[in-house]
C-alpha cells in the first residue's frame, strides 16, 4: 500500500504533523482525500448578536451591536475555558449550519450591526473563514474584530491583519509556565502576536483573566503593565476580567473583587491610561476617565452605556484626543 | 440617557451572562434561524458516507479519508508536507 503524505500545520505555533485521516490539535484541520482541509469553513457552530461591550471592546464603536460567530475546536485546551462545550470539541460532533462568507456580512448587515466578531471559540482555527468572511465584509463596509488567545504564526497573521480592524487578545498570564500548565501554549507568541497586531494598525485591547491561585500575582501583573507599556503603548486599553469556576477549575473560588482593584490601580500607576474590571457589576473600573484630567467620558454598567460624553473622540472638558475607534 | 439593552431578546444579559467576558455560550437555538434562516442544518454523522469510505478505501488502495458528513472540504491555508 503507497505511503500517504504528511502534512505540517503553519498556522499557529503548534506546528501539528498531520496525516491522513487525522486532525491536528485543534481538531479543525483534518488531512482528507491527501490534503489539510478547513473542515469547519463556513460552519458555524454559535451565532450571536451581542453588544461590543461584551467581547470586550470598551474603545472601538461602543454601543454598537456585533455579529459574533463561532465554529468548533480550538488549538488552546484552557483548565479555565468557560466555553469548552464548543472549543473543545470536534466539529462533527456538534451541531453546525451552513453560513458561507458571503452571507456572513449580509446577515449582520441585515441585523443593523457594525461589526462581526470572530469569537467564543477561537478564530485562528476557522483562519480561512475568518478571512474570506472578512474580505466581504470589508466590501459592504461592515468592521471585523477577532477575540482570540493571539496563538498564531506571524506570516497568517500579518494576512489576517489587512482585513481585520480590532482585537480582543487574551493575555492569560505573563507567564510561561501558566501558558504551559493551564493552556498548552507558550507565552511568546501571544507576546509577539499583539505587537504584530499594534504595528499593523488593528485596534487592540488586552483582557487579562484572573485565576485564583494561577495568576493572581501583583508581581507577574506589574511585569505584564510594563510590558504592555512598553510594545503596546499607554493607550492599549487593559481589561482584569473577574474568573468564575469552570470547565477544570470549578474548584476554585471567583475572583476577589478586591484583588482586581487591587490590579487595577497597580496598571493605572504602572502608567497604562484605560484599565477596566470586567464581570463585576457596579463599580466605577467599568467607565472611561480622561487620562489628563479625569473627566468621565464614558459610564457604563455592564454592557450597558449609561452615558457618553465623547466630542468627536475628544475629551468636552480639556480637548484630549481619547485613543480608540470611535465612528 | 439609559438604554436598557437587557430587553432586547438577542442579548445576553442576564446575571448569569455576566459571569465570563466573552457571556455564556449562545448556542444553535431557534435564535439563529430567527437570525440566519433555517435551511442548511447538517446530520451529525452520515451512516452512508462512512460506508463509502470504506469501501473506496478498500478499492482504491491507498489510505484516503472522507470528511465528517456535512463538513467543509476547503483546502487550509498555511500548510506544508514534510
Amino acid at each position: 500500500m503507497p505511503k500517504s503524505d504528511v502534512f505540517i500545520c503553519e498556522l499557529c505555533p503548534k506546528r501539528c504533523r498531520i496525516e491522513e485521516g487525522q486532525s491536528g490539535d485543534c481538531r479543525a484541520r483534518i488531512v482528507v482525500d491527501g490534503q489539510l482541509r478547513a473542515v469547519t469553513y463556513g460552519r458555524p457552530c454559535a451565532i450571536h448578536i451581542d453588544p461590543i461591550e461584551k467581547k470586550p471592546l470598551f474603545h472601538f464603536l461602543p454601543g454598537s451591536r456585533i455579529f459574533s460567530i463561532a465554529t468548533a475546536g480550538c488549538n488552546l485546551h484552557c483548565k479555565n475555558c468557560q466555553n469548552w462545550t464548543i472549543s473543545q470539541v470536534a466539529p462533527q460532533d456538534i451541531r453546525n449550519i451552513r453560513l458561507p462568507p458571503d452571507r456572513v456580512a449580509e446577515v449582520a448587515l441585515a441585523q443593523r450591526c457594525k461589526s462581526i466578531a470572530y469569537t467564543y471559540t477561537e478564530p485562528v482555527i476557522y483562519y480561512e473563514y475568518v478571512l474570506d468572511s472578512s474580505v466581504r465584509a470589508r466590501e459592504k463596509g461592515v468592521r471585523n474584530v477577532t477575540v482570540t488567545a493571539g496563538y498564531i504564526n506571524g506570516e497568517p497573521l500579518k494576512r489576517l491583519c489587512t482585513v481585520v480592524d480590532a482585537s480582543n487578545t487574551d493575555l492569560k498570564a505573563f507567564s510561561d509556565n501558566f501558558y504551559r500548565e493551564v493552556c498548552d501554549a507558550r507565552l511568546k507568541p501571544v507576546l509577539d502576536g499583539m505587537v504584530t497586531m499594534k504595528e499593523n494598525g488593528v485596534w487592540l485591547e488586552v483582557t487579562n483573566l484572573v485565576v485564583p491561585t494561577f495568576n493572581d500575582d501583583l508581581e507577574m501583573i506589574r511585569k505584564m503593565c510594563r510590558w504592555i507599556l512598553a510594545h503596546l503603548g499607554a493607550d492599549t486599553p487593559l481589561h482584569f476580567s473577574r474568573f468564575y469556576p469552570m470547565y477544570k477549575l470549578r474548584n476554585l473560588p471567583p475572583t476577589p473583587v478586591d484583588f482586581l482593584m487591587k490590579a487595577r490601580r497597580e496598571a493605572l500607576e504602572t502608567g497604562l491610561h484605560h484599565v477596566y474590571v470586567g464581570n463585576v457589576l457596579g463599580t466605577d473600573a467599568e467607565n472611561t476617565y480622561c487620562p489628563r484630567d479625569g473627566t468621565l467620558l464614558i459610564r457604563r454598567t455592564g454592557y450597558s452605556i449609561l452615558e457618553n460624553n465623547l466630542k468627536d473622540g475628544k475629551c468636552p472638558t480639556c480637548h484630549e484626543k481619547i485613543a480608540g475607534v470611535w465612528s | 440617557m439609559r438604554r436598557d439593552r437587557t430587553r432586547s431578546p438577542l442579548w445576553d444579559c442576564e446575571p448569569e451572562a455576566l459571569q465570563t467576558h466573552c457571556g455564556v455560550v449562545p448556542r444553535l437555538d431557534p435564535l439563529v434561524e430567527r437570525i440566519v434562516g433555517s435551511g442548511g442544518r447538517i446530520p451529525r454523522r452520515s451512516f452512508c458516507l462512512m460506508s463509502l469510505a470504506a469501501v473506496s478505501l478498500f478499492f482504491s488502495g491507498r489510505p484516503r479519508s472522507v470528511p465528517p458528513a456535512g463538513l467543509s472540504r476547503r483546502p487550509a491555508m498555511y500548510v506544508r508536507k514534510e
